[in-house]
């Protein structure tokens, strides 16, 4: 206890909240640019670091992490386009409100939500990080398979089309994830002999093209009308009570929602792409009203980004405990700690408490801040967007996403690839093909394909190495919920179609 | 203008073409790493022949509304040119004249263009363009393009 | 944080490159612009960190400012062909390079996009030579131990490294090669993953860079380095050599510039580089790492035996 109270005097200095303030809004300004994604936020950040001791340090580095994942949120919310790959999830039902009219109010909602998400996950962190990381360390390659599996089976409720084609949109996710170097084997396969797709089609490529490209091509084809269905962008004011009412009204969903993310945050190299997904599905699940989601819900805008706040501090349980680096942002903390010569693991609580504690507390401090900073913020990126004519918008954006894109890999080839998959994406948008299975597809692929090829890799000396895949209980468990959710899928469907 | 099309049969056949595009592509590569792909492949397939077939036996064909079709063309060729322009002129030679002629183009689908519009949408290029290469290139530290120009 | 002694042998390089770098600098008219520095992979590894520990230190030594810049893919592959096929050859592009990278992928793939030799390499300024790392708990006391189990169980115990036909991938092979104990490899995808794969007991063992094995401290075991001598930072463990096997290997890191640049300004990045290395020592020793500084015919020495390593194993 006394731990704790000398690292919050410790994180409660003028100088540090100032850096908590200043990284906050940093964050969450990248975070709204489609292309910036948190990981290179902190790469950013580093040199500035290197100048600061190891608390500062890692206190600035949490507040622009906390700040990323948020920012995400409007872009999400405003134009249909997730600022980073953990709000997809956001654009389901944050936009539609914000065609309602209801967009200041969906940023409140978003805000209040992921204020809470993220304070939830540094509570995990502090009181349960060891037991938490030891079910962490449980995920092994077949365990990681089975997840994979399971996670593909939101494809059946995702979309809100038909459920064949969201799986043939699944499917062709899992190929172009198959582009470039093999994850395992060491091989570059359908390079289609061009020597720059080695690289992949990253996840962000296809996700600002198969989100933002053809929502801009819909914005020329339909003017100002396709950004709001008739209200302008809406009227709806500040509302920040009934936003915190929405918010508390469904305890349900919020806390299953915040479990979700603290779960899905432990998995080692799960990352937070698919947190907001899973919480999102299970919050329409979990819904007397599932046919009202996707068409402007609150409650899935409160699963979404709750869940996904949650992940910023609960990706630190391995990193913190194990030296684990949950999330791909985890690890340039790691380097960053590893410079200052400090040694993840439970060691870093007994040797260094108060430092390893004030940088948690850091983090509840940086979720807390998002309410002013978000709701101002948010409130300035709104009345932007609002007021910028259409004609306008539509070549910001664009030339917003090319430079995004660009930075990602500093490669110009990855331009044109999101602008070749936009393209295609507008037509087979248009075919009934949503852009969210493709991408669910493609963040899964790698995750099913390492954990299925090492694990039959881990049973040569079996007689048919396939059985590995069913050996442990974890792995048992996880079959089961997928076949229980398979059927799930299935059953209601039937049913309601007999009406 | 409206047109009804079989949408599952065209999905599903488009699938197919994908499957057979990287079925033929597939290349030499070791056990590792053409046992995922391969799987792939034959579910995409089996999807893709799922969707042909309901498409051919029970299909419900969906309007699709064409309107604005020409816009969508010209924001297609738009987005070429300006990756060309990225690549062999230069960043900003590039992203000035496009982004107006964008704005305008769009603009015009409103009513007709005063002088004006023509001296405003060339200085809003200006300001965003430059402002977000600035912010780019000086703040979040991309690398230049290697373009002859700027 | 404590300050750890420099090794005899990094300080006097450090203090020799020091007085060589002073004259030169002030007499050139380069660097005339911006450095451009390549890391092509991705941020918060170590090719990242330690290019943002250089990166005020070469501003400061040569007045213009220096930009890292990331461009990951293809295991440096994507960088690689396009530094060999665009950069300017005049110094203010350099590029980080790693061993066995640039030796094994131009090997083991056809449409690599460039070639081994394509660069002018500037220095390798540091190694991390390969430990072979077992979970604390395990009934491994020793190599001996896990030679003479893998012997009795052929393909049972699973070793951990990062990447097929990669630096870790060969150093297994050799393994097996010479104490002829028959085991698994499995292949992750880089280094973040192996730490959960020792410590939740996926594999058996796990061969990675020295760094790894300090990084994890009482939790592993380090049964072997691939070093000449042991290392400072892990006094009781053993070389492979000491106990009778011939390997020494891991990855080194250092930087290129494209082939065609003026020898002059080759060498006084060099000499910039190896200075570093003093300040560099300082963090980067008790993490694992040894500082060295190969370069020129030594340099491209180091490429070669890789190669022959390499054919040896593609050619069995």
């Amino acid at each position: 206890m006394d731990v704790l109270i000398a690292a919050a005097l410790a994180v409660l200095q003028p100088h540090m909240l100032l850096i908590v303030l200043l990284g906050v809004t940093a964050g969450l300004f990248v975070g709204a640019l489609p292309g910036l994604t948190a990981t290179m936020a902190l790469a950013l950040m580093l040199p500035f670091t290197f100048t600061m001791d190891a608390l500062e340090g890692l206190v600035a580095l949490g507040a622009v992490y906390m700040g990323t994942i948020y920012g995400g949120a409007f872009t999400a919310i405003l134009i249909n386009t997730p600022g980073t790959p953990s709000s997809i999830a956001t654009t389901f039902d944050g936009h539609p409100m914000a065609k309602q009219g209801r967009a200041l109010e969906a940023i409140s909602i978003a805000t209040i939500a992921s204020v809470i998400g993220g304070v939830v996950g540094v509570l995990f962190l502090l009181v349960a990080a060891p037991p938490l990381a030891q079910l962490a360390l449980k995920f092994g390659p077949s365990e990681m398979f089975w997840v994979a599996i399971l996670g593909l089976t939101l494809i059946g409720s995702l979309g809100t089309g038909s459920v064949l084609k969201g799986l043939l949109g699944g499917a062709i996710g899992l190929l172009i994830g198959t582009i470039g170097i093999s994850p395992i084997g060491g091989e570059s396969r359908f390079t289609f002999g061009w020597p720059p797709l080695q690289a992949g089609i990253s996840l962000i490529v296809a996700l600002i093209g198969l989100f933002v490209i053809p929502e801009l091509l819909n914005m020329m084809r339909q003017g100002r009308a396709a950004l709001d269905a008739d209200t302008g962008l809406g009227n709806s004011g500040f509302r920040f009570g009934a936003a915190m009412t929405t918010v508390l009204s469904k305890p349900v969903n919020l806390i299953r929602s915040c479990l979700i993310g603290q779960i899905i945050a432990i998995i080692p190299g799960a990352g937070g792409s698919i947190t907001s997904l899973v919480a999102y599905n299970e919050a329409k699940r979990g819904s007397d009203d599932p046919d009202s989601f996707g068409k402007g819900n609150p409650e899935g805008l409160v699963a979404s980004e709750s869940s996904n706040n949650v992940m910023v501090a609960g990706s630190m349980v391995p990193l913190l405990t194990l030296g684990i680096p949950g999330a791909p942002p985890d690890a340039v903390i790691l380097g960053v700690m590893l410079l200052h010569g400090l040694r993840p693991g439970l060691d870093l609580f007994a040797e260094t408490g108060v430092l390893a504690n004030g940088f948690i507390i850091s983090m509840g401090l940086a979720a807390l801040m998002l309410i002013p900073v978000g709701l101002l913020g948010g409130r300035l990126i709104y009345q932007v967007i609002k007021r910028t004519p259409h004609y306008f918008l539509v070549p910001t954006i664009l030339v917003i996403t090319m430079l995004g894109t660009y930075a990602l890999r500093n490669n110009l080839v990855d331009v044109a690839l999101m602008l070749g998959l936009g393209m295609v994406g507008f037509v087979i948008r248009g075919l009934g093909l949503d852009a969210a299975p493709i991408v669910l597809g493609l963040i899964l692929g790698t995750i099913a394909e390492q954990g299925y090829v090492q694990t039959i890799l881990g049973g040569m000396a079996m007689d048919i190495p396939q059985l590995r895949l069913l050996e442990n209980t974890l792995s048992q468990i996880l079959i089961v919920l997928t076949v229980a959710v398979i059927g799930w899928t299935a059953w209601p469907k039937r049913t309601r179609k007999r009406e | 203008m409206r047109i009804r099309l079989n949408t599952e049969l065209l999905s599903g056949l488009f699938g197919l073409a994908l499957a057979a595009l990287f079925f033929l592509n597939r290349g030499q590569v070791g056990f590792l790493s053409a046992v995922f792909p391969n799987t792939v492949l034959v579910i995409l397939t089996v999807i893709s022949v799922a969707l042909v077939a309901r498409g051919l036996l029970a299909g419900e064909p969906s309007t699709l509304n064409l309107e604005g079709g020409g816009s969508v063309l010209i924001g297609i060729g738009v987005m070429v040119l300006w990756w060309v322009g990225i690549r062999y002129v230069g960043f900003v030679t590039t992203s000035v004249p496009l982004f107006a002629a964008l704005a305008l183009a769009m603009k015009r689908r409103a009513g007709p263009l005063a002088s004006k519009d023509y001296l405003i949408a060339v200085a809003v290029a200006l300001v965003v363009v430059g402002g977000f290469f600035w912010v780019f290139s000086e703040v979040l530290g991309i690398r230049p393009f290697r373009a002859p120009w700027l | 944080m404590t300050k750890t002694k420099l090794t005899p042998f990094a300080s006097l390089l450090g203090a020799v490159a020091g007085l060589a770098l002073a004259v030169p600098a002030v007499a050139q008219d380069f660097p005339s612009r911006a450095i451009e520095y390549i890391i092509p992979f991705n941020p918060g590894g170590e090719s990242d960190i330690t290019a943002r520990m250089q990166e005020p230190m070469m501003e400061e030594a040569l007045g213009v400012s220096v930009n890292v810049r990331h461009q990951p893919g293809g295991g440096g592959a994507v960088a690689w062909a396009e530094f060999q096929g665009n950069a300017e050859p005049d110094g203010h592009e350099i590029i980080g390079i790693n061993l066995p990278h640039i030796v094994g992928q131009p090997i083991q793939r056809t449409d690599a996009g460039y070639t081994t030799e394509g660069f002018d390499i500037i220095t390798w300024f540091h190694f991390t030579p390969h430990v072979l790392v077992v979970r604390a708990d395990s009934p491994f006391q020793s190599l001996d131990d896990l030679v003479n189990f893998a012997k009795e169980n052929p393909q049972s115990l699973t070793v951990g490294g990062s990447g097929t036909f990669s630096g870790n991938h060969l150093e297994t092979l050799r393994m097996e090669q010479l104490t002829e104990a028959d085991v698994t490899y499995i292949p992750f995808t880089g280094t973040g993953p192996l730490p959960a794969a020792i410590l939740g007991g996926h594999v058996g063992a796990v061969i990675s860079n020295s760094t790894l094995g300090v990084q994890m401290g009482d939790d592993v075991r380090v049964l072997a380095v691939a070093s000449e001598e042991r290392l400072d930072v892990l006094p009781d463990t053993p070389t492979f050599r000491e106990l009778g096997y011939d390997i020494v290997g891991g990855t080194y890191r250092g930087v290129a510039a494209p082939k065609g640049t003026p020898p002059e300004r080759i060498e006084m990045l060099a000499n910039l580089f190896t200075e570093m290395n003093t300040t560099m020592a300082e963090r980067q020793v008790p993490m694992g790492f040894q500082m060295t500084d190969i370069r020129g015919q030594a340099a491209i020495d180091l490429l070669a035996r890789l190669r022959d390593q390499y054919g040896d194993f593609l050619t069995q």
